[in-house]
């Protein structure tokens, strides 16, 4: 949990200096939601997503569309953090070593922030090389996007079942 | 992984709505970016997921108190969490939660510690494991074998003369120590004292020293020891206290002192002996103890001296040990652990007098077995 925080924290502090070397309406209300998501992850990882959500949403729409993959991925790493603390709230519940399970955790979500940043490194360097191209239309970008949900549909829906047990 | 694609496609379509919205080429990025999330915990998952987890004791073979450390060995080919419950039962001693959490990427080790606390030979219950990948969905399940440990209680052996003595003076073999039952134990050498029927003609004629076949006293002038092994008392109060039992029967055997032991509520009971092999069978009795619901325990046979083990010794019952016996001599044993141990064993009543019987507080490991055995 505190690696997600951390990279949270990171995101909201890229967001804020950009608002601030750009100030432009929508960039500071973007960068201010972005930091009452991080502060709302403590009290509910749901509506830190929401915050940064929002905040994708009017970086979409300001000068600096560019960010938004940011707080896209700040929303992802908010909904993850508030799926860890509920598994983390059970099995303190069931007696479990808070101190092992909190380093655990915090590992795995070392991990989950690392495999979004590459994801992000992906999506940008996509970007540029598409920008590079002579002559891109907007059209394409459209269809490379709708190739991307229909990749994650696939993705999605073909996964095999595993292991059918209870949940522990 | 169902988790991770809800929360994917809803930031899929939250970008795409915005990128169709604003028509901004600079929206690509985040169009691409669930599905590149996607992609990467798919190529980590998707293949087939091989978790081995295995169980090591350090020490198997340990005494009453002692450590017992479990070394656990995972592996997997996907990053996960491995949650585990290892050591849980009621005969070991809890130092740290039975449960914990390792991440596992490869291999990682964990381990897991108890103390020993009932004595015997059993198998602690099975390391029971579950594998949560990442995407936090189904796990894997598993057991694994602990293997058998053996549980000694502890012999002290500092002052055990003169705690001997003090139990009360050590007689001559013969009448008082109570009928000679038909249950050999061994062939010793000839104590004054010994009746002529017990004596090897056989042996003294091969070496020509007298020797007698030793066989189990019955009787009642002898000290019988009471173990108090009921499920009310905790593992450790039980291991320490049937080594004080131990104890307490060496030094009566090393005194020439008949001494037989009973162990309630479960009824086990061995006649009086002062002999080593009597000794020894003491000391299987002891590796043969289960935590049993406390119920109205037996009374022993009449003795010259009662002394009563327990962790929360009942006052009836020392009530009627006092009718049958001409001195009785309670010890409680209470475990003392933690930051607060040694203001517990100051708090409690050391020595003192209860009904008919002398009664004192045994704060083990804080305080040695030697030093409570000198207090008889």
């Amino acid at each position: 949990m505190r690696s997600i925080a951390a990279s949270l924290a990171a995101i909201t502090a890229i967001l804020f200096a950009s608002g601030l070397l750009e100030p432009t309406p929508l960039a500071l209300l973007a960068s201010a939601l972005s930091a009452v998501g991080l502060a709302a992850l403590r009290r509910s990882g749901v509506l830190a997503a929401a915050a940064y959500m929002a905040s994708l949403a009017l970086l979409a729409a300001s000068p600096q569309p560019l960010l938004a993959p940011l707080a896209e991925a700040a929303a992802f790493l908010s909904l993850y953090a508030s799926k860890l603390d509920e598994f983390r709230r059970r099995l303190s519940m069931r007696g479990y070593d808070v101190s092992r399970v909190e380093a655990a955790f915090s590992r795995a979500g070392l991990v989950v922030s690392l495999w979004s940043a590459a994801a992000l490194a992906a999506s940008y360097a996509l970007y540029f090389i598409v920008e590079s191209l002579p002559r891109m239309p907007a059209a394409v970008a459209l269809a490379l996007s709708a190739i991307s949900l229909a990749a994650i549909l696939i993705l999605s829906l073909g996964g095999r079942r595993r292991d059918v047990g209870r949940r522990f | 992984m169902e988790a991770i694609a809800r929360y994917a496609v809803a930031l899929e379509v939250l970008a795409l709505a915005l990128a169709v919205f604003t028509r901004r080429l600079e929206l690509l990025p985040a169009a691409v970016f669930p599905a590149a999330l996607l992609a990467a915990f798919h190529l980590a998952y998707g293949r087939e997921w091989r978790v081995s987890v295995s169980a090591d004791v350090e020490q198997r073979t340990l005494r009453v108190e002692e450590p017992l450390t479990l070394r656990i060995e995972a592996s997997s080919n996907v990053p996960g969490l491995l949650l585990y419950s290892a050591l849980d039962d009621r005969r070991l001693v809890a130092v740290e939660p039975p449960t914990g959490a390792l991440y596992l990427s490869g291999r990682s080790s964990a381990s897991a510690t108890a103390l020993a606390g009932l004595p015997g030979r059993y198998e602690p219950p099975d390391l029971e494991w579950a594998f949560y990948p990442l995407t936090l969905s189904r796990p894997v399940r598993g057991r694994t074998p602990v293997g058998e440990v053996e549980v000694r209680p502890y012999l002290a052996k500092a002052g055990l003369r003169a705690a001997a003595r003090s139990l009360g003076a050590p007689r001559a073999p013969g009448p008082l120590a109570g009928p000679h039952s038909a249950e050999f134990l061994e062939v010793r050498e000839y104590r004054p004292g010994d009746p002529y029927k017990l004596i090897n003609w056989k042996a003294y004629a091969r070496t020509g020293a007298l020797y007698v076949n030793e066989k189990l006293r019955e009787g009642h002038s002898t000290l019988y020891i009471v173990l108090d092994a009921g499920s009310h008392c905790r593992a450790d109060s039980v291991g320490h206290g049937a080594s004080m039992a131990l104890s307490v029967a060496h030094a009566a055997v090393d005194a020439r002192l008949p001494v037989g032991l009973l162990v309630v509520p479960d009824g086990v009971s061995l006649p009086p002996t002062d002999s080593p092999a009597g000794l020894k069978l003491i000391r299987e009795a002891l590796m043969r103890l289960d935590l049993k619901p406390p119920r109205r325990s037996p009374a022993p046979p009449r003795a010259d001296t009662y002394i009563y083990i327990s962790c929360r010794p009942r006052p009836e019952y020392i009530e009627e040990l006092c009718l049958r016996a001409r001195r009785v001599v309670v010890i409680e044993v209470s475990p003392a652990r933690g930051p607060f141990a040694e203001i517990a064993r100051l708090l409690a009543e050391r020595r003192g007098r209860v009904l008919c019987a002398d009664k004192l507080v045994w704060s083990p490991p804080l305080e040695p077995p030697s030093r409570a055995l000198a207090r008889l």
